[in-house]
């Protein structure tokens, strides 16, 4: 176990040099301090296994578009009715086809 | 208006994004967007597959709007049991308009109506071979009108995002 830990802990130290500073309250820092205590992080790990759980969510969100209610239901009320098309889309695809059709 | 065939007027057409288009040269207005157009954001996106670009030009090189497309998923959760049947509960596939922006030297001209509608007609032209749902977009600022007006729909809790399901679509180009 432990040497399988080993070189994966290096290669974290290997790869960790780029720097971010960021200014923020004292009350914000404290916070951000203590709660690293609670987990048991040193606050430099505890900041970025946060902010990089956060950053993927955020990609994920970007790539998927969850619906709740009531999005969902108005998707599915569009699903169910029959398309048609009103005069502005059709007037617009009419132009469309006639310069690149 | 100078996107009509008329005599004297340059033919404008559509061809993906390459490095011949003078994308410095382009302004919508909107920094984010110039940004992201003039320098190297979408070249990135563009060589790592994220996005795809197309521009509309009269000669290869004026860039007169672009649009970028890129798959994305709508995932549909807590459906309520009467839809249980109508929405699979796994992600389907869309196609998300990601940015698109006209230059500034040809407002008022149409151009915007032209970029949606060759962005759809890709997006259904593609919906052939890769089953897509919907066409979803992030309206930037000033543009959820643009997008209501032809046809799309907001959702409630986040006005700014909307789609024109590919059904419909089918309408115009079938």
């Amino acid at each position: 176990m432990a040497t399988a830990v080993a070189p994966m802990r290096k290669e974290t130290i290997r790869k960790a040099r780029e720097r971010i500073d960021v200014r923020l309250r004292p009350e914000q820092k404290s916070e951000i301090e203590r709660a690293a205590q609670i987990k048991g992080l040193t606050v430099t790990d505890f900041i970025i296994q946060n902010a990089v759980a956060n950053a993927r969510q955020a990609i994920r969100e970007y790539e998927t578009w969850t619906l709740e209610r009531p999005d969902v239901e108005i998707f599915a009320a569009a699903l169910m009715e029959p398309a048609t098309l009103g005069p502005q889309l059709a007037q617009a695809a009419k132009r469309y086809k006639e310069r690149f059709f | 208006m100078s996107l009509d065939r008329a005599q004297d007027e340059p033919k404008y057409y559509f061809e993906p994004l390459g490095e011949q288009h003078d994308r410095s040269a382009f302004s919508c207005g909107n920094e984010a967007l110039d940004h992201y157009f003039r320098g190297d954001p979408i070249r990135q996106d563009v060589s790592r597959r994220v996005t795809n670009a197309f521009v509309l030009t009269p000669n290869g090189k004026f860039v007169a709007g672009f649009y970028t497309l890129s798959p994305i998923s709508i995932l549909s959760v807590n459906l309520p049991r009467s839809l249980q049947k109508k929405l699979p509960e796994r992600p389907i596939g869309a196609t998300l308009i990601g940015r698109m922006g006209r230059d500034l030297s040809l407002r008022g001209k149409g151009v915007g109506e032209m970029l949606l509608m060759d962005a759809l007609h890709k997006a259904w032209q593609a919906s052939k071979l890769v089953s897509c749902w919907a066409v979803v977009v992030d309206a930037k600022e000033g543009a959820r009108d643009f997008y209501i007006e032809n046809e799309f729909t907001p959702f409630a809790t986040q006005p700014d995002r909307l789609f024109l399901l590919m059904k419909k679509i089918d309408l115009i180009f079938e």
